[in-house]
Order: C-alpha cells, then structure tokens, then sequence
C-alpha cells in the first residue's frame, strides 16, 4: 500500500541519514579531526546533487547491466549485478544525499552549548565518552530531530529518485495521475492525503521534543568548547569521513564525468545548456531574493515583538514546510488554470511557488540566530542617536549576516534543484538544468544528462561553499 | 546655579499584572551624579528604560531640560533624547573594533570632530591603546571602559548605567569605580546610576535614591540617607540595621539595654512604643559578670569582628568591633551607646 511504502522509506532514510550525521558533527566540532575545514565543507556539498540525479547515477553505475557489471564483466563474467530499483535503491540515494540536512542542524546547535557544562560533568566523575552520551547528546536531540524532520519531509515530498527507482510512493502517484491519465480529482485526493501525512510528521516530530528549551542561550560565556583529542581514532575518523565523501560526492561526479567522456568519444553532440542553466539561475536567484525580503522582517517581527499577530505570520510561513512541492504545485496549477492570464505558466506563479516551498528553510536560518543577538545590542544603539532603521543596518543585519549567506545559500541551491514544480507550473518552452536532466535521463540519455548535472552541481556548490567558508566554524 | 535636568513625574508601568513602577516622581539637576539604590525586582532597570525611551510609562510624563520626552500625548524615540546608557552587560558591538564602537554614535559629525571627540574619550578612559581590538579581546574592566567611552563620546545630557560594575569582579570593581567616578566628574555629566550595592551607592553618589517596591521612598545624600533614614525600610537598605524596641521619655528612648539618645526629638510624645533602629557601629560591648547581655555568636571578619548580642529581652543585636580576642561566645556583657551617637526611633 503506498501509504505505507511512503512511511516506511521516509523512516528507513531519517534513521540512516542520522546515523551518518551525528559522528561525522561529532568529529567536526567536538574533536580534533584534521583537514577539519575541508570536511566541513565537503560533508555538506552531497546536498548540491538533486536525488533524480543521483538516483540516476546510481542505476547506471549500479544497475544488472551498468557501469561496473561492463567493468566486472570481462574479469568475474558477472552476466547481472543483482538489482538495486525499488526500496533498496531509493533508500541508498536518498540517504545519501539527505544527510547534510541534520548535519546542519546539528552544529547549528552544538556550538551554542556552553562548555561549562561539560566541564561539570568530567568533574562529576564521567569520563569523555560518558559525558559525550549524557550530557551533550540528549541537548542534541532537538537538533537531530528537526534535522531528521527535514530529512523525512523531503523524503515524503521526493518524487524524481523514487519514480527513476520506480518505488511506488504518493508523488509517484500523484504525477502519474495528474500526467499520464489527466485525472486531477484523484491527483487531488492523493495530494491531500500526502498533505495530512506530512502534517502528522511535523506534530509527530514536536509530540516527541515537546516544548522545553534544552540548551542555555545566554550570552555569558563566549568561550570555546574544548576540542577533544582523537589519539589513535584519527585515522578510522578520516577513512570514515573519506569513504562517506566517496559515496555521496566522488562515485556520482565521476560517474557524471564519465558519462559525459563517454558522450564525447562517441560522438555526441554536446547539447547546448547556456540557455537552461541562465534559466535556472534567474529562477534560483529570483526565488532566494523573495524568501530573503519576507524572512528578513519576519524574523525581526517574530523574535522582538511575539504576540499573536507575528505568531500567526510565523506559522503561515511554516506551511510550506509541511507541504509536499507537487502537492503546492498542483493546487497552484489549479489555481492558476482557473483564473489563466496572466498567471498562469507564467514565471511570477513558479517563483511564487518555490518562494513559498522555501521560505521554512530559510526563515529557520536566520530566526535561530536572530535569537541570539541580545536586543541590549540594539537598545543601546538607539541610545546612541540612531533610529530604528538605522540600528538594523548597522548592527543588526551585520551580526545576521552568516545566517542571511546560509539561508540564501541553501534556499538558491534546492531551487537550483527543484523538479515537480518546474515540470508543472513553468511557462511554455522554460528550460532549465533540472527539466533538461529529467528529460535525457528517464528517457536513459545518460551521456546528455551528464553536462546539464555537472553544470548545475557546479553552480549550485558556489555559493554554499562560499556561505560556508564565510559562516566560519560557527555553522 | 543648579538646574533642575531630569524630572520625572508621577510615573507608572505595569507588565501584565506586575506593577513594575508605581506613581514615581524623581528628579536631578545638571552634573549630579545620583544613585537608586533598591533590591532587585524593585523596578530600578525599568526606570532606566523609561527614562532611555525603551520602554514608555503607562501613566505620568518626563522632562529633560523642560522638553517632555514623554507625556499621554508625546514620546521621544530614543535616539533623539540625548540620553545615553550603559548597559549591565556592556553590550559592545562584536562586530566592531572598538574605535568604530566609539565612533558608532557621532556619525553626523564630519571627520576633524569625530576624530577629536574619539580622542578625547580615549584618552578620559585610558584605553588609547586598545583601539583597534575587537571586544572578545577585552577583559571585563576594558570593555566596561570602552562601553562607558562610547556613550559619553556623543556628549549626553544625562547619562544612565545600569548595574555597571555587578560583571566586574570584587577586586577590580572598587578601581573601576573610582575611575568612573572621575570620569564622570571630569566630563561633568549628570548620571543615574542603579545598583543594589550600598557600598557602591554611597561611595559613587552626590545623592542616593531609595527605590522600593515600584516607588521612590527618599533622596538624599548619601550621610544623610545612613544618618536620617525616613522609614525602616530605608535604614534596613541603607546599612546593617537591627530592631529593638522601646518608649519615648522626652530626649531619650528607654530600653532592655537602657536609656538611649533619640536624634529626632519632639516627633513623638513621651511613652509612645517605638523601634530604634541599631547600626553595628553605635553600641559599645564591655564585658561584666553581672552584664545583662549575652553574646551568642561572632564571626572574624579581618579588619573587624561581628558579634551577634541577645539583649535581655531577647532581642538579637549585631555590633562590631575591633577587638576579637578578649570577646567570645557566651560572655555576658553591658551593651552602652558610642559616644556621640544618636538613634533614629520608628514608629511601631
């Protein structure tokens, strides 16, 4: 049944991608792991690659008759590698792929726990492996909650890895109603129950965290945690880091690579992808503008003011959240095909809908460091002659900057790679890197495919490696 | 030439159903620097930011040098007040040297008197050479330095400073205290100054107020404050201070320790129960078999010794003294006033 197909992916995928987050963060910020700048940075580039495409990758390079069946062949006469469609290849690719999403929530939260606690608790008599379990893992447990929450609800809402897999899920169903037979009632009825599915995610995750604060939030202490050495556990540490960065990063470049000699070899025409990746760009960049001008104010509204009015804006910004991209993009479709001109196919409806699938990401960026900048900043900068305005720009935005970067960073990046609502609401003859990719790749062109991937993996690892490099060891 | 500078009226704030700040009236003149000494909880740092503009009364007005700043109809934002303040915790802009710290306030002035005013301020604070750190660089001495530099740079009529030394710790606190006293008198800014230390309120102040309980209860300097305390609460606020009881006889309150002299005389008729309030000071210990007096308890304090007396009618006295060798635990002793020393009585 594919209620439970979907419940049962989604699960399988949070649990391994929390199993790979937590010792990789672990090792990041609590260790002295070496080469510790790069990993961070390359631990989290696995999200630059869209699931259809490494959904892809993997069935060519890991299919009965792909890339190392024809390498394994000629020595083992290996006929058909056993074959990877279905749950077992949705799981890898999207595990894969998801994990930097509790990566980032995870050292989003462990730097602000004050070392003093820890420190107590070595004092108490636990040694560091004790006080790692008892003390500093249970104030995670937020953090790696709304990471996997993120990480379930993407997967919920995937549709391009698991329909290439050809695992059965509600997205699946839900394009092959509303694609191949029309029937847009039964479209809506599935959207629906996704839709509710995804909701009882969300009160599921906030049932199990409750309400309570976990970690202390004052600005006292500034200090830094204390790293802990590895001694002999660096060289497991790097090979488990190295390995990880193979799978998720190496495997799928070079296989892009590859593909793309392969086409060259052969002869292929090299497909033009200028036009698409601008396409994408202008997209991604109009879609990251437009979160950013709604989270700045809402931030700012929610963490100074409170009160009912900022509460119901903060919640309505959250919907998208719960709400699977082709869910939105097919009431969108709805609504736009009702009123038609000049909404409809048109890029203001396709900008509006990835504006409002990513306004949770980026709002949970900057609301989470706006907490943290103590409104004595601000007071005594009017204090100090400068009005309300005035004190935002100067002391107010410069300390949101990081956050602003990464939000804007992220939100680019999974507009970059965003598929359903592009298939169902861009305007007529819109290309862009990932309808190309979806194109040449169900239909097996994997050589095509090749240059529009690598293209939008280039563009899309710019930017978060800058926010990244700029947001410091802070996260 | 004193000049009423400050004048809040009648001011009023509630949270929800607390009453932070009830019917306030207060006042200070031009280079006064004038404490408010109170409990925490009793509504000093909301006074502060009412007066700042960061917070606005439910009830009652404000003047600065006779322009309203706030009433029911009118309210000055706060940067247009020309009120300045330091905060408890400094709040230093992290993001800026301390320079541009400095520098934040007086962007409207061009370059030749930014540059004067930032070297005046360095120079009036001392920390000329620490300019260019960042605040994480700075111990808790500089930055309360440098948070001090930054509000008087932009030249406030009245300055505010909210617990400013309660981060520093006790050795560096009476320096910076001093410091910041001759700052303050050397720049001739009228300041208001909360904090719950006596030691600090006293030793800092032209005048010190007593805040309790959303009010002001009395303003005066500070010998005056210890010496004329208007009500109990005030002598208990204003230094160490036990209770005994006793009854008016002309110049003179009689007591279980004796006859004691009585600094206000006439305000209460002859047999009227009253309180007369003991400071640690005021009573002499000689020790006498026949004492009716017992000491119960002392602690070593250093420079001087604390004894916990009983008096014969039970009431537990604290005095101090020099001496500690030849008083101990359960001496009997006659408890005498010091020469001079005069007590204040309360009604009962």
């Amino acid at each position: 049944m594919i209620f439970w197909r979907s419940i049962i992916l989604a699960f399988s995928v949070t649990s391994t991608c929390v199993v790979i987050a937590v010792p990789i963060a672990l090792l990041i910020t609590k260790f002295d792991l070496k080469y510790k700048r790069i990993w961070e940075v390359v631990t989290l580039l696995p999200l630059v690659i869209p699931s259809y495409v490494g959904a892809y990758l993997l069935m060519s390079a890991m299919g009965p008759k792909g890339l190392f069946q024809q390498i394994l062949h000629p020595i083992f006469g290996i006929e058909r590698m056993p074959s990877l469609y279905g749950f077992a290849g949705a799981l890898i690719t999207l595990s894969l792929l998801n994990f930097p999403y509790v990566l980032l929530t995870i050292r989003g939260t462990i730097n602000q726990l004050d070392p003093a606690q820890e420190e107590s608790s070595r004092l108490l008599g636990l040694n560091r492996l004790q006080t790692l379990i008892k003390v500093t893992l249970p104030q995670l447990r937020p953090a790696i909650l709304s990471g996997g929450l993120l990480v379930s609800l993407y997967t919920l809402s995937d549709f391009g890895a698991v329909s290439l897999m050809r695992y059965k899920t509600f997205t699946w169903s839900i394009y092959n109603q509303y694609g191949a037979s029309f029937d847009m009632n039964a479209a809506a009825l599935l959207s629906v129950s996704l839709c509710v599915l995804a909701t009882l995610v969300v009160y599921f995750e906030s049932f199990i965290r409750g309400n309570k604060k976990y970690f202390n939030t004052s600005m006292g202490t500034l200090r830094a945690p204390r790293v802990m050495k590895l001694g002999l556990w660096q060289i497991p540490s790097q090979i488990f880091c190295l390995l990880l960065t193979i799978f998720s990063l190496g495997i799928p470049t070079s296989i892009l690579c590859y593909w793309l000699f392969r086409g060259l070899t052969s002869g292929e025409s090299i497909i033009n992808v200028f036009e698409s990746a601008g396409n994408s760009l202008i997209l991604a960049s109009l879609t990251s503008i437009c979160v950013i001008a709604v989270v700045l104010p809402v931030s700012y509204l929610v963490v100074r003011y409170g009160g009912i009015l900022a509460t119901i804006v903060e919640k309505s910004c959250f919907v998208g959240f719960a709400l699977p991209s082709i869910a939105v993009s097919l009431s969108l479709v709805f609504l736009g095909s009702r009123i038609g001109y000049p909404i409809y196919q048109s890029m203001g409806l396709l900008v509006f809908a990835c504006a409002l699938l990513y306004l949770p990401t980026g709002l949970g960026s900057v609301r989470s460091s706006m907490l943290h900048i103590s409104p004595k900043l601000e007071e005594s900068s009017k204090t100090l002659g400068k009005s309300s305005l005035s004190t935002y720009t100067k002391i107010t935005l410069p300390l949101l900057r990081p956050s602003i970067l990464m939000g804007i960073a992220i939100v680019f990046l999974v507009t970059m790679k965003e598929l359903p609502a592009v298939l169902m609401l861009s305007p007529l003859d819109f290309h862009t890197l990932t309808t190309d990719i979806w194109t040449y790749s169900s239909e097996a062109f994997f050589a095509k495919a090749a240059v529009p991937s690598l293209t939008l993996l280039l563009v899309s690892s710019i930017p978060l490696t800058l926010a990244m490099l700029k947001s410091g060891l802070r996260g | 030439m004193v000049k009423r500078l400050l004048h809040c009226k009648n001011i009023s704030k509630k949270y929800g159903s607390i009453t932070a700040i009830s019917k306030l009236s207060l006042s200070i003149n031009n280079g006064e620097i004038l404490s408010i000494l109170g409990p925490s909880g009793c509504g000093k740092t909301t006074l502060l930011r009412l007066i700042a503009g960061l917070d606005s009364p439910d009830e009652g007005y404000i003047t600065l040098n006779d322009r309203i700043l706030v009433n029911g109809a009118t309210w000055v934002p706060p940067h247009q007040r020309e009120v300045g303040m330091v905060f408890q915790e400094f709040a230093l802009f992290p993001h800026m040297t301390v320079q541009e710290n400095i520098e934040f306030g007086l962007s409207k002035l061009n370059a030749k008197h930014k540059a004067f005013r930032v070297k005046t301020v360095l120079d009036l604070t001392r920390i000329n050479d620490l300019k260019q750190r960042f605040p994480s660089e700075l111990s808790g001495g500089q930055q309360q330095r440098v948070a001090l530099a930054r509000t008087l740079s932009t030249q406030p009529e009245l300055l505010l400073m909210d617990e400013p030394f309660s981060n520093l710790d006790a050795g560096l606190r009476s320096l910076v205290r001093e410091e910041v006293k001759t700052i303050l008198r050397d720049s001739d800014t009228a300041t208001i100054f909360v904090t719950h230390d006596r030691e600090e309120a006293f030793s800092i102040s032209d005048k010190v107020a007593i805040m309790l309980d959303g009010t002001i209860h009395q303003v005066d300097p500070p010998d005056k404050i210890y010496f004329w305390p208007n009500t109990k609460d005030v002598a208990t606020l204003s230094g160490g201070c036990d209770f005994i009881s006793g009854k008016i006889e002309n110049d003179f309150a009689l007591t279980s320790i004796g006859k004691i002299p009585i600094r206000v005389i006439g305000e209460f008729r002859n047999g009227t129960e009253v309180e007369i309030a003991i400071r640690p000071n005021d009573l002499a210990m000689t020790p006498n078999p026949s004492g009716n007096s017992r000491v119960i308890r002392k602690e070593f304090r250093g420079d001087d010794t604390l004894f916990w007396v009983e008096s014969p009618s039970g009431e537990i006295i604290c005095c101090k003294h020099k001496i500690h060798t030849t008083l101990f635990a359960g001496l009997r002793i006659d408890l005498s006033p010091e020469k001079f020393v005069k007590f204040n009585v309360f009604p009962k």
